[in-house]
């Protein structure tokens, strides 16, 4: 780990520790829209991912322009997380382990990505924008604007298509309560979850979170692992999606292609949605408080 | 396994076990490695001898009581185990082959890219129950951890500390004065330790006089069990309730919760005392009987105790040996 070099390129992804992303994120910053303190943040940042094209920030910061395009004429906050996820993830390709780096995200969160943050998540109040919430700067992989896309990216693509993604993201109670789920981590069991909010068996936050508790407290009795078994999937091919070099790694108009590392296997999903269907129909009635509680909680 | 099983499960125990161990396909030797007794697959050191190595397979077998497994109530009984890693959301199932016996081998994968810190490992013995397919009947009763970074086994983890010059530190412009501060990095803690506090060194690094050395010792204790009890509130802050369930903090905070509950609560549960406690915190207790135990335990953990008396007993000898002089 070598310190900021003064002559470091701009144009390489950077790291910035937790501390020093708190200590930039003023009140004045979070609950008020004062401008991230670029300069002084310099000095926190360390470079040390390799020379390699994807630790550049080229293709990242036409993304992220392109996304604060998307809002500034009209677009909603959840089509811009539809567009952006899986453009993100093609954009910026990581391993899992390199994803739990929170430096990592530190840096796209307040270095590049803080205006688009501010558009993103920030209301209206007296001709200005408040975010109000720091840890969408930085803060938990699943709250942090860009870990949480990335990861919704990651568990719920279905191998190389995004399609799944762009369902996932069009739902924010998904971000707010599946993402964190142990459940998601086993991919029939997300894909199944998908198809059921496509089928509109789920449809509001209320839905999704009486699914995923009845599911929940069902799977410490049925092993949905074995019921329901994933295919193996390609870790060689994942690598080689990783460390590739393409010209194009997003479009506007046109998803991208994840990496070829093994589809689920349709009939496990098939089962688990027979399974999650029968689940949701005989879950006790749920109140609207309880409901409250756990979508405000994020 | 703590739930009401509505159905019959194994009384006896399921054992996993580890047998051996391949790094890139090329046969590693087990000791270097595999701690049988503690479960502890350690790979630490694995990326110090081996910069780019892609994959670790693990060769595994599980035992479970032949004669209860043959006349039980069960069909179709399959054994998998399953590799977890919390922070990089992997959950991973391998299926294992039986033998007939109770006996299952089969090799777990863990490539590099899934795997950060720590890993849990753990088995679910499945089976076909009353007509109803994929029932857990049986599990090991402890998960075994693969370690991938930690350089340290959990039970003896250090704190990492930092001499630094308080005044030219980027955000501790309110800290100058003080000798030390807490601090935590992508959730590990951090002990920053202020070069500007005079003689504090000294003291710690035990270099200057006998009295310093022993200064140091009783007060490296003090601020250990500062950290400790500092530990276990960011901890207990971080640690939510899912419908009733625990959900741990990641890393070492919830190593920490791991490590002074126990202490705190030597007959209870742990994981049922650490909800109810953050079912506490929510509801605004004051939390008096659970800082008496904590600081109780955060001192133990900090061999206050043992250094203070020995500390203060060196002292009584150091002031007779002047007198006499």
């Amino acid at each position: 780990m070598t310190p900021a070099a003064p002559n470091v390129p701009t144009d390489r992804l950077g790291r910035l520790p937790d501390t020093m992303a708190a200590s930039f994120l003023s009140r004045a910053v979070v609950e008020e829209d004062a401008p991230v303190p670029a300069e002084r943040l310099r000095q926190g940042i360390s470079y040390w991912f390799p020379d390699e094209r994807r630790w550049t920030t080229g293709e990242l910061d036409s993304l992220l322009e392109e996304s604060a395009d998307r809002i500034r004429t009209g677009g909603s906050p959840a089509s811009l997380d539809q567009w952006l996820a899986p453009r993100l993830h093609s954009t910026l390709r990581l391993t899992r382990a390199e994803a739990t780096d929170n430096q990592l995200w530190n840096y796209i969160g307040l270095v590049m990505g803080a205006e688009l943050i501010r558009l993103r998540w920030g209301r209206p109040a007296g001709g200005r924008r408040i975010v109000g919430q720091a840890a969408r700067f930085a803060g938990r992989w699943d709250i942090q604007y860009f870990s949480r896309l990335w990861w919704a990216a990651e568990l719920f693509r279905n191998g190389d298509d995004y399609e799944p993604v762009v369902t996932a993201c069009a739902n924010q109670d998904v971000l707010h309560t599946a993402l964190r789920l142990d459940l998601v981590n086993h991919r029939p069991t997300a894909q199944a979850l998908l198809r059921l909010l496509q089928k509109e068996v789920v449809r509001t936050g209320r839905d999704i979170n009486g699914l995923v508790k009845a599911a929940g407290s069902a799977a410490s009795t049925i092993v949905y692992e074995v019921v329901a078994p994933d295919q193996p999937r390609d870790h060689e091919a994942q690598a080689a999606w990783i460390a590739s070099q393409t010209d194009v790694y997003w479009q506007p108009n046109r998803l991208p292609q994840g990496p070829f590392d093994g589809r689920v296997d349709e009939k496990s999903v098939a089962r688990l949605v027979a399974q999650f269907e029968e689940l949701f129909r005989t879950a006790p009635v749920r109140d609207k408080k309880d409901v409250r509680e756990e979508t405000t909680n994020v | 396994m703590k739930s009401v099983f509505p159905y019959q499960i194994l009384s006896r125990d399921v054992r996993l076990t580890v047998d051996g161990l391949r790094i890139d396909n090329v046969p590693a030797p087990l000791d270097a490695y595999v701690s049988d007794a503690q479960q502890v697959v350690a790979l630490q050191a694995l990326t110090e001898s081996n910069e780019n190595w892609r994959e670790v397979r693990l060769m595994v077998s599980v035992t479970a009581d032949a004669e209860e497994l043959a006349n039980g109530p069960w069909h179709d009984i399959v054994c998998v185990a399953v590799v977890t890693n919390r922070r990089a959301n992997v959950y991973t199932v391998f299926p294992l082959s039986s033998d007939g016996t109770g006996r299952w081998t089969g090799d777990v994968e863990l490539p590099r890219g899934e795997h950060v810190g720590r890993s849990e490992l753990t088995v679910r013995v499945v089976a076909s129950v009353d007509g109803v397919p994929g029932r857990l009947i049986g599990a090991a009763p402890d998960p075994w951890y693969i370690a991938f970074q930690a350089k340290q086994p959990v039970a003896d983890r250090v704190i990492p500390m930092r001499w630094v010059e308080f005044s030219k530190q980027e955000g501790f412009e309110q800290y100058v004065d003080d000798p030390w501060l807490l601090d935590f990095d992508a959730g590990d803690p951090f002990l920053h330790l202020n070069s500007e506090f005079d003689g504090l060194r000294e003291a710690l690094q035990r270099s200057g006089s006998a009295e310093q050395r022993l200064f140091g010792e009783v007060l490296g204790s003090q601020i250990a069990t500062e950290v400790w009890a500092s530990l276990f509130g960011s901890a207990l802050y971080a640690t939510e309730l899912d419908a009733g369930q625990v959900v741990w903090p990641e890393g070492w905070l919830g190593d920490v919760l791991r490590e002074l509950l126990p202490d705190m609560y030597p007959d209870v549960e742990v994981e049922e005392k650490l909800a109810e406690l953050v079912a506490e915190r929510v509801a605004g207790g004051s939390g008096a009987d659970l800082q008496r135990r904590l600081h109780h335990a955060a001192g133990r953990r900090a061999l206050r105790t043992r250094k203070l008396s020995a500390g203060l007993r060196d002292l009584r000898k150091l002031s007779t040996k002047k007198e006499i002089r």
